[in-house]
């Protein structure tokens, strides 16, 4: 295991070495890995591998095969990009720096800031820093913060009831399917740590409780409803003193003695009042046959209500903690709701119906902590962020229960652009179709205790019943679910063998853990991880040709700020550049297109509509043109002569990057 | 933290009712989780008034909020 870490690490090294981000195609970051990047993750891979299925489990080197992992796919881009890639982490940045600077959120502009938690801490963190911004945080950030998730995913893994060897495979395949992308310098990165801290800390506090009501009811009603009838015949002669006939006893009475007093034990610390009624119901002599199906149905329907109410007040579960230390983890996990709610306006509600999803299966025993969660994500709404939806609510719940648009912003919408362009999303589709697949196998094979991953995996979903989020809606619910979707899939290959809730398929000897599988279920595992690796690495910097950025693009950023005057317009043709990490609200950068495909001539005159001082021209942009809204090789510079006709000349120019400004002459005519 | 007591203290002259129940929801759900260490012998009744009224004042802070989105929304 030394020889193949110390192999892979040396290969990731070469990798990062030999990579020319300056040659990046269209594939984006893959294009430039050479082959010692695959090399590497294939040996990464079987190590992973075979330490899952060794025995005894080695959980250090199963930490360091995953935490290899990591640096691969999360790694790669930050070690070969010169900068941070995406434009929202300057953006980020820019508000960042606007708090940093004047200690508040600026009212009225952007509704980041109506949610500025996030920022205000990375501020503290800034100034602790010693630092003047945070650009020096936003390219490593997406390494630092996806290794900041692995410490509650053990803790998640470890409580919610999976086998050990599962668990692991499930973290593998978390990071190994994490495409996503929602990891950049932004409040939702934070927001999802929040969120993986919360629900870690509910699973390490509270189990189910093994139910005696439903311990031995896992037939068909009808059934156990006879046979119980018949059973309480017999009790009730044999309490008359009447011998019942031989061979009559039902071999179902030792069944119905073993959980009837249990269900009245149950009952009785349940509902006091229940019980009377209940014991009144028992003690009535020589019911009719009518009479005793009756009760029976009574007693199961007033055991089922009891139990309903016992779950939803939390008292079905165990702790493993003192009152104390409950109490104390509650003040912590409000602290950090609170934190949330300042922070993200999507990720409280996913804590909401995640923590609601515990409650229902048993593993949540406060539900005032989901009380506590919906008073201050309302209430942050409604009180903290109104500058954001006044006047503007229907952009909140404007697809208030319209699935299909949501459905179509979020998939159709993508599948655009150049071929090697749709190819990058297919991918991304196959990923997530993949793992669902592997959830659904997962979900028929395990036994278990209780289905609160499968519920805590779904709950998120209902999320894009009241919003698309932009067409971002079902990227952020997936992203929510992962964790236990992924456990879900690492359950199809490895699944617990016990449990009171059996698994529906068969156990077929060869896909059961055991030494004469071993080798099938070690190629399922090294296939599964590295396919999902391979092709979260082609969909995860499918984008960065157009969305990573040179420091030649920066300079050109930096140079417009240092020369603009304050209330300006700075013009461009899509949002792709690295700008608006400072001087925000002084400032005005205006991208025209984010999709379509306008000619040039629309180019030119959104811009001279615009009165923008400057425009800033670049290799990325012209990248994203050609990649995504199918312009010709060479557009960028046909815009510039359609520019310079205009007035506009260079007055900065970089390989990759050229600052354009207008005749002041001609913008006064204009 | 600034920005959002700033927030807050604004809000606080349009929405004073929704600030009032937010603040009764917190007391009431302090005393259900703390009730032990408080040394509150609540009886099973107690208990049940306790968790209604605190389900009341949920629901009544969340029909607040929604009357708040409709009419300035």
């Amino acid at each position: 295991m030394v020889v193949l870490t110390v192999l892979s690490l040396a290969m990731w090294l070469l990798t990062v070495h030999d990579a020319n981000f300056s040659r990046m195609g269209q594939l984006g970051l893959v294009s430039i890995l050479g082959w010692t990047y695959f090399v590497g993750l294939v040996l990464v891979t079987m190590g992973f591998a075979n330490e899952l299925l060794r025995t005894p489990l080695r959980k250090t080197w199963l930490l360091v095969f995953v935490l290899l992992l990591a640096l691969y796919i999360f790694g790669t881009g930050s070690a070969v990009e010169p900068i941070a890639s995406l434009p929202d982490s300057y953006r980020h940045a820019g508000l960042l720096e606007f708090i940093f600077q004047n200690g508040y959120a600026r009212p009225h502009y952007v509704a980041d800031f109506s949610w500025p938690g996030a920022f205000s801490l990375g501020s503290v963190f800034v100034a602790f820093a010693g630092q003047t911004n945070a650009l020096g945080f936003t390219r490593w950030f997406p390494f630092f913060i996806e290794l900041l998730y692995l410490a509650p995913l053990i803790v998640i893994v470890r409580s919610i009831g999976v086998g050990r060897r599962a668990a692991w495979f499930g973290i593998a395949l978390f990071y190994t399917t994490d495409w996503i992308e929602q990891d950049y310098f932004s409040p939702q990165a934070l927001g999802y740590f929040y969120l993986l801290v919360i629900m870690a800390a509910v699973f390490a506090t509270w189990r189910a409780k093994p139910s005696p009501l439903f311990a031995g009811l896992r037939k068909n009603l009808h059934f156990r409803m006879a046979r119980s009838r018949r059973a309480l015949q017999l009790s009730r002669l044999k309490e008359r003193g009447a011998d019942p006939s031989p061979g009559t006893e039902p071999t179902s009475l030792s069944v119905f003695d073993s959980w009837r007093p249990r269900l009245v034990s149950a009952a009785k610390a349940r509902r006091p009042k229940l019980v009377s009624v209940f014991d009144s119901w028992r003690l009535k002599p020589n019911p009719p046959i009518f009479g005793t199906q009756v009760v029976i149905q009574r007693r199961y329907v007033h055991g089922r209500v009891a139990s309903l109410f016992a779950r939803l007040e939390g008292r079905d579960t165990t702790k493993s903690l003192n009152t104390v230390q409950t109490l104390g983890v509650l003040g912590l996990l409000v602290l950090i709701m609170f934190a949330l709610a300042m922070s993200h306006e999507l990720t409280p509600y996913a804590l909401i119906l995640m923590l609601a999803g515990c409650l229902i299966s048993r593993h949540l025993g406060r539900p005032e902590l989901l009380a506590v969660a919906v008073l201050l994500a309302l209430g942050w709404l409604s009180l903290g962020a109104s500058d954001y939806w006044l006047g503007h609510l229907s952009d909140i719940f404007g697809g208030f229960g319209q699935i299909g648009s949501t459905l179509t912003d979020n998939v159709a919408n993508r599948i655009a652009g150049s071929s090697v362009h749709q190819f990058a999303v297919n991918i991304r589709i196959y990923i997530i179709l993949g793992i669902y697949l592997l959830a659904g196998v997962g979900v028929l094979r395990r036994a278990t205790d209780s289905r609160v991953l499968e519920v805590v995996a779904v709950a998120p979903f209902f999320l894009l019943v009241v919003s698309s989020y932009v067409g971002e809606g079902l990227l952020r619910v997936v992203l929510y679910a992962l964790p236990f979707t992924s456990l879900l899939a690492a359950s199809a290959i490895l699944p617990q063998q016990s449990g009171l809730i059996r698994s529906w398929l068969p156990d077929f000897r060869i896909f059961r853990y055991g030494r004469s599988s071993h080798t099938v279920i070690w190629t399922l595992v090294f296939s599964i991880v590295l396919a999902s690796a391979l092709a979260t690495t082609v969909a995860r910097g499918g984008n960065d040709d157009y969305e990573s950025f040179t420091k030649g693009e920066l300079d050109a950023v930096n140079y417009v700020y240092n020369h603009v005057t304050p209330g300006a317009t700075v013009g461009t043709i899509s949002p792709y550049l690295p700008f608006n990490q400072r001087s925000v609200g002084s400032v005005y950068w205006v991208s025209l297109y984010t999709s379509g495909s306008p000619t040039i001539k629309e180019i030119t005159t959104g811009l001279l509509q615009i009165h923008a001082q400057y425009v800033v021209l670049s290799q990325s942009q012209e990248n994203w043109g050609e990649i995504v809204a199918g312009f010709p090789k060479g557009w960028e510079s046909r815009v510039f002569l359609s520019l310079a006709t205009h007035g506009f000349h260079v007055v900065a120019a970089w390989p990759t990057a050229s600052v354009l400004q207008v005749d002041p002459k001609i913008a006064k005519k204009g | 933290m600034s920005g959002f007591l700033v927030a807050s203290a604004a809000s606080l002259s349009t929405s004073p009712a929704e600030l009032i129940v937010m603040v009764v929801d917190f007391l009431l759900l302090s005393i259900r989780a703390c009730s032990g260490v408080l040394g509150l012998r609540l009886t099973s009744r107690d208990s049940r008034i306790l968790t209604s009224a605190t389900v009341f004042f949920v629901a009544l802070f969340i029909v607040l909020v929604v009357v708040r989105f409709k009419s300035l929304g």
